[in-house]
This record gives structure tokens, sequence and C-alpha cells, in this order.
């Protein structure tokens, strides 16, 4: 009995004494040993007019067992009910650079913490990349690492926490993971990239064409010459040149400094785009805001309800489009538009203008020439328009029509309006 | 309680053997008894009374046991029983060894009203009811053990 | 009662036996012991049953907490987005054009703007079940936000292009009949 208390009172003076300093040691063995980083890297050679195909870092399936809570930490998520405990996170940015080599490089920064050092180097050992020339020159980039899905469980258990599957099935517990991929490309390379969740993704300079397909992303290229896209929820899309762009989209916001040929609805939005609680058809381009600096040849289609506001454009052509506003800042060359119920608001129309034909109705029509303009505006005489005094004085009535001339007789462009309910703005 | 279980466990032990006639039956009905008398004895109001009280647990359960015994026959009154002529103080030279072993060597009905009406103080209409029986066969029960036991002792004294 | 019998009750003492075995008492007491134990081990079971159920409690409380339905307020919550009254600002919006009517020859061209509604409302329940497949992640936040002002925008839209009918309807009647929006 003596020897028990004597124990108990050595156990007693232990506590009290170590208590602090052996939790900071244990809190040093937890936080500090057990995580390592590892950049893989892999580069191949491919042929002329490969097209490489990935995928986003953030394809990753996460399985949530209970509600995950988002704090104010970009990219990190927490349990709920473990305020400040982050246990993933996922560098979801994907940077692809371009240079001249005929190379592909795949550079992929993983850090793992795990329970201990030994287990984070065992399950880093599986975290592959594997990059190889596929069919049809075409190479698969897996951004994924060998990692199928995140499973996170709200539970008492803090081994429940977060689990990682790996392709082969195998379910490792970690406490955090972050993987951020740098990818180098030739130049001249084609590329395709889809998603369906947030992934931020940096694109270089590309010779190549570029296939898009979407949604919750953002998307930074810089000169890129051949663009399809397909954007829904894309709040930041940004290009800086653009030789050729095919864009569909939805409740997205898209920047283009400088184009040569733009299409915008052109085409259906991809499947991986759509809503699925929706069946109803809707506008290959609707709800859009699109920012465009110069432009030479734009072509807006099947669009509804979209904000155009463009620096400079030299042929405008618009059909089957409603409820979509046009700002231009300076129109070149000649502008066609079909419409219901939009806008156009040219602030400065050059003088070297060939053709303006304009088919609207519901709208307010602005359009503002040089001074020393010259052109012969036709005016449909039956439909109900207000405007202001340059078309109360029509030179002459033709065929059912307000013939004005502006300037001097047979020199600049042609303008023929045809608007049902508008208000003209003509100066 | 060791106090009180070496106070009355002899008396309680004889009690059940005499009906059960099984010693190791009755060690175990005085184990229960006295486990079930301690763990109600704050029920009792009267601790005079738990002597009677526990003795009532150790009848009922050894009657308990020898109604449930398969070779338990149902009493039967016995007729034509001679009224005995005894002789003065015979028995008086008998060991009580040799008496409680003629006791135990009584049938089970005819010792267990012997065993509840002489030495327990139940009346014959009380026998009746805990064993089932009429009060006229819990009597002639009684005089037919008192008959064999005399027998019984008589036959020893000639031994 | 004959003397025999007298006898007999009087040295009913006699008849006792001289010991009981030892091993009843033994027994006894070691069910008296283990009833004691017993009743430890009933109140350590309840103390531990009461802990399991105080967790079970705790849990199941912090699972309906969890598991309730994601509902446009929640989410609202979640995400801070509160402050902006955006549920408001969409329900004045929407009281405000169900009153509205328009000829009814133009209903007809108004329905593709209507329908943009419909396409907004799929794309929260969009959000929704990003939420509950993929758990609370903050760029939606940045989407929800930006959908309501999209969708703020659209209901000004509508409202506007409401008045503009109805202005040109002033200034030259087609002399249809007004219909109320379904909104």
């Amino acid at each position: 009995m003596k020897i028990y208390s004597h124990l108990i009172q050595t156990r007693l003076r232990f506590k009290s004494k170590w208590i602090i300093p052996f939790c900071f040691i244990l809190f040093l063995i937890q936080n500090v040993d057990a995580q390592i980083t590892e950049t893989l890297i892999e580069e191949i050679e491919v042929a002329d007019g490969a097209t490489i195909v990935s995928n986003i870092p953030s394809a990753i399936d996460i399985m949530v067992n209970g509600t995950m809570k988002c704090n104010n930490t970009k990219n990190r998520y927490s349990i709920n009910g473990k305020n400040n405990d982050i246990r993933l996170n996922i560098l979801k940015e994907l940077i692809i650079e371009t240079w001249d080599k005929n190379t592909i490089k795949q550079e992929t920064i993983i850090s793992i913490k795990t329970e201990s050092d030994d287990t984070s180097k065992k399950l880093m050992k599986q975290l592959k990349i594997n990059l190889k020339n596929g069919p049809d020159n075409r190479i698969v980039i897996d951004n994924n690492v060998n990692i199928s899905s995140f499973h996170m469980k709200n539970s008492f258990f803090k081994s429940d926490d977060c689990k990682i599957q790996l392709d082969n099935g195998e379910m490792h517990t970690i406490e955090y993971i972050s993987i951020e991929t740098r990818l180098s490309i030739p130049k001249s390379c084609n590329l395709a990239i889809k998603g369906n969740k947030e992934c931020i993704i940096r694109i270089g300079e590309l010779e190549g064409n570029i296939d898009l397909e979407l949604k919750y992303a953002e998307v930074y290229g810089r000169s890129v010459k051949n663009l399809r896209a397909s954007f829904r929820s894309c709040y930041a899309v940004h290009f800086s040149k653009v030789n050729i762009a095919d864009i569909s989209s939805s409740n997205s916001n898209m920047v283009i400094q400088k184009a040569g040929l733009v299409k915008i609805g052109n085409q259906p939005l991809n499947d991986a785009c759509n809503l699925p609680h929706v069946t109803s058809k809707r506008s290959h381009s609707a709800q859009s805001k699109y920012i465009f600096g110069s432009v030479e040849n734009l072509s807006v289609s099947d669009s509804t309800n979209d904000d155009f506001n463009i620096n400079q454009v030299l042929n405008l052509k618009v059909k089957k489009t409603s409820y979509t506003d046009f700002k231009i800042d300076l129109l070149t060359q000649s502008l066609n538009a079909e419409a219901k119920s939009s806008d156009l608001i040219i602030a400065n129309i050059s003088n070297q203008f060939s053709e303006i034909n304009i088919k609207n109705s519901l709208s307010t029509i602005d359009l503002s020439f040089n001074e020393d303009a010259n052109y012969l505006l036709q005016v449909d005489q039956n439909n109900y328009v207000e405007g202001n005094h340059l078309l109360s004085n029509p030179k002459k009535v033709e065929n059912g029509k307000n013939i004005f001339q502006v300037g001097e007789s047979g020199k600049g462009g042609n303008i023929f309006l045809k608007c049902d309910r508008c208000k003209f703005n003509i100066q | 309680m060791q106090t009180i279980y070496e106070m009355f466990s002899k008396e309680m032990m004889a009690t059940s053997q005499r009906i059960t006639n099984h010693r190791s039956d009755s060690e175990d009905i005085l184990q229960e008894a006295f486990l079930t008398s301690f763990q109600k004895i704050s029920l009792l109001k009267e601790d005079q009374k738990y002597g009677s009280w526990l003795k009532r647990i150790v009848i009922n359960s050894s009657l308990k046991l020898i109604k449930s015994r398969k070779n338990f026959n149902s009493l039967n009154e016995v007729e034509h029983l001679e009224s005995e002529v005894i002789d003065q103080k015979w028995y008086e030279e008998i060991s009580f060894e040799v008496i409680q072993e003629a006791i135990h060597q009584l049938p089970d009905g005819a010792r267990a009203v012997f065993s509840l009406y002489l030495l327990e103080g139940y009346k014959h209409k009380e026998i009746a009811e805990v064993l089932d029986i009429s009060v006229s066969t819990s009597k002639s029960q009684y005089r037919y053990a008192i008959k064999l036991l005399r027998e019984k002792l008589s036959h020893s004294l000639y031994e | 009662m004959n003397d025999f019998e007298k006898y007999i009750l009087e040295n009913k003492r006699q008849l006792e036996p001289k010991k009981v075995d030892p091993k009843v008492w033994l027994a006894v007491e070691n069910e008296i012991l283990k009833g004691k134990n017993k009743r430890f081990q009933y109140l350590i079971k309840a103390l531990i049953l009461g802990i399991i159920l105080s967790f079970v409690a705790y849990f199941f409380y912090s699972n309906i907490h969890q598991n309730q339905p994601l509902d446009e307020e929640r989410i609202l919550a979640q995400y801070d987005l509160t402050q902006y009254n955006f549920t408001q600002q969409v329900n004045i919006k929407k009281q405000q054009l169900a009153k509205a009517s328009v000829p009814q020859d133009k209903i007809e061209d108004f329905q593709i703007l209507l329908q943009q509604l419909e396409f907004m409302d799929g794309q929260f329940q969009d959000y929704l079940q990003y939420i509950e497949e993929n758990g609370y992640q903050e760029f939606i936040g940045d989407q929800i936000l930006n959908f309501y002002k999209s969708k703020i925008e659209l209901l000004d839209k509508i409202q506007k292009e409401v008045e503009k009918i109805n202005y040109y309807e002033n200034l030259q009647p087609s002399n249809s009949d007004k219909v109320e929006i379904q909104i």
C-alpha cells in the first residue's frame, strides 16, 4: 500500500510540474514533424499539333458526411464544429505556362500531414503523376495525383475527420494536404480543359486551339489564337488577346482586351454547363456581361439579356437577340442588328463606316456621328418612333421611308432603321 | 450479519431438513433464505420478529421444494389408526440422534405434517392450507407420523 | 399431546444439527458482497450510460442542426450575406411586378425574359446541390453574391420593360386587353 501511495504522489508531482512542457512537446511533435512536402516532376516530348487534355485539381470528389463550414480563408475548409481546424487545403490554381520547347512538363507540389512522418512518407510514395502520350496525339493530364476522393466526416473521432481515397481504393487518414500544379506546354499545342468546380486557371501565350468547358471557374489567359469556350457562372474570365473566339456563356463575366473575330452564342452551351434542374431550352448566351477592348468582327446570336460594353468594334453583327444591350464607344465599319428590346448606344461612329442596318423594337437607339460625317439615313415610317430634331425634318419620303441626307450626297455610309416603338437619338 | 446467521442457522437448518429430508437442498434453502432476509431486512418493522419471519421463508421454500419433487404424492387420510397405548417414558433411553434419524425416515408427507404441527407450532388448518390437503388428512398424517416414529424408536430399543 | 410429543417439543433444540456447513455462510457472504459490487457496477453502468446518452443526444442535436435542409435563409446566413437583404429586395420587386400588367399581345415577347427567372432559380438549386455534395466553400458565397445582383438586375429589367411597353401602349393603344405578368 505504501508503494502504491508513493506512486500516486510521484504521478501527481509529475502532472503538476511537467504537464505544460509535456503538452508543448506533444504539440511540436503533432504539428511540425508529420508534415512533408515533395515536388513531383515529369517531362515528356510531344509531337507538333498535340492536344493536351487536362482536368482541374479541384475535380477530386469531396464526400462530406456532415457539414463543412466555410471560413474566411480562401481555399480552406474546416469541419463544422471544429472551427479553425483546417483539414484540407487544395490550392485550386492550375497554372499553364507555355514555352518554345516541344516538351510537356508537369510539376506538382504536394504537402501532406498525417499522424506520423512515416505514414506521410508512405502515402507520399503512392501519389504519382503519370504523363504519357495517348492515341490521336493527345496527352491526358491528371492533376489529381492518384487521389480519387476526399472523405470528410463530422465525427467525434479525430481520425474520421479527413480521409483520402486513392485510385486503388485505399483509404488514408490525413490531417492536411495541399496540391499545386504547374504545367509547361509547347506554345503550338492545343489545350482542352473541362471542369465543373471552382478552379483558377492561368494560361500563357498559346498558338494552338483552346477548348474550355467550365463551370464556377476563373480563367486568366494571355494571348490565345483560337478559343472555343462554354462558361457557366464563371464570373471572371479574362483574355488579353484572342484571334478567334467562339463563346457560349451563361451568368458569366468576360473581358477580352483585343480580338480578331469573336462569336458569341454561335453554339449551344456545353452539357457540363447546363443546369440539371431546368429543362427549358435556353439561349446560347444569357445574362452575361462582355467587356471587349478592341474587336475586329463581333458576331452575336441567340443572346438574351446580355450586356455588351465594347471599346471599339470594326464590324458588329447581331441576330436572334433580345433584351441584350450594347454600349459601344467606337463603331468603325458596319453594324447589322436584328434584335428585340435591345438598346444600342454607340458613342462614336467613324466617318469611314459603310453600313448601319438596325431592325429592333422597344429600344433606345443612340447613334453619334462626327460633325463632318456624311451619311444617308432611311427610317421606316410605319412604326411609332420618338427622336430628336433630325428625324422630324426628312429631306424626302420614299417607299414608306423617311430619308435624310446628312453631309454631302453620295459620300459616306448608309443607315437603315426599322424600329417598332423606339427612341432614336441620332446626332 | 454473521451473528444473526449464527443465531438462527442451526434452527433453520433443522426445520428445513425435517421437511426436505435432504441436507444439500436445505443448505441451498438456508442460503437463499438468509440472503433474502438480509436484502429485505429494512422492510421488517420489528426486529424481534426476524426469527419467525425467517422461519416462514425457510418453511415456505422447503415446502415448495418438496411439492416440486416428482415423487411427492399428495397426502391422503390414513384410516383406522388405533389409539395408541403408550408406555410411560419409554423414549427417554433413546438418543436424540436416533430420534432425529427416525424423523428423517418418515414419509415426506407425514414428516412435514409432524414437523409443522409439533415442532413449528402450525395448526392443522394452516398445514392443510400450505400443503393443500384437508384438515382431517393433516390430523391423520400427524397421528400416522407419531405411530411410525414410535414403532421405529421401539425397534431401536431392541436392536 | 402425549408425553412423547411433549418430550420431542421440549427437546426440539437437541434435534438441531450440531453445526451448519460453513460453506453456507460463505456463500451467503459472497452473495452479499456481490450484491454490493453489483450496486457499484449498476452505478458505474448508469454513469457510462448517462455519458453515452449525453453524447448521443449531443450528436443527435448537432446532426439535426447540420442536416437541416438547405434553404435560402440558411445559406445566406452561412455566407454572411444577410446584411444585403437580398431576399427582401427580391420579394419587394416580385410583389411590385405581380401587380404589373401588359397588353395581352405583348406578353409573348415577354416570356423569354420571364424564363430567365426560372433559369436563375435553377442556378440557385445548382448551388444547393454543390453545397450538399462538396460542403460549404467560400467561392459559392461569391457566386451567390453575384447571383443576387444578377437576379435583382433582371427584376429591374423586367420592371423597366413593363414600363416601356405601357409607355408606348399609352401613346399608341393597341386595344388589346391587359394581363398580369405571371411571376
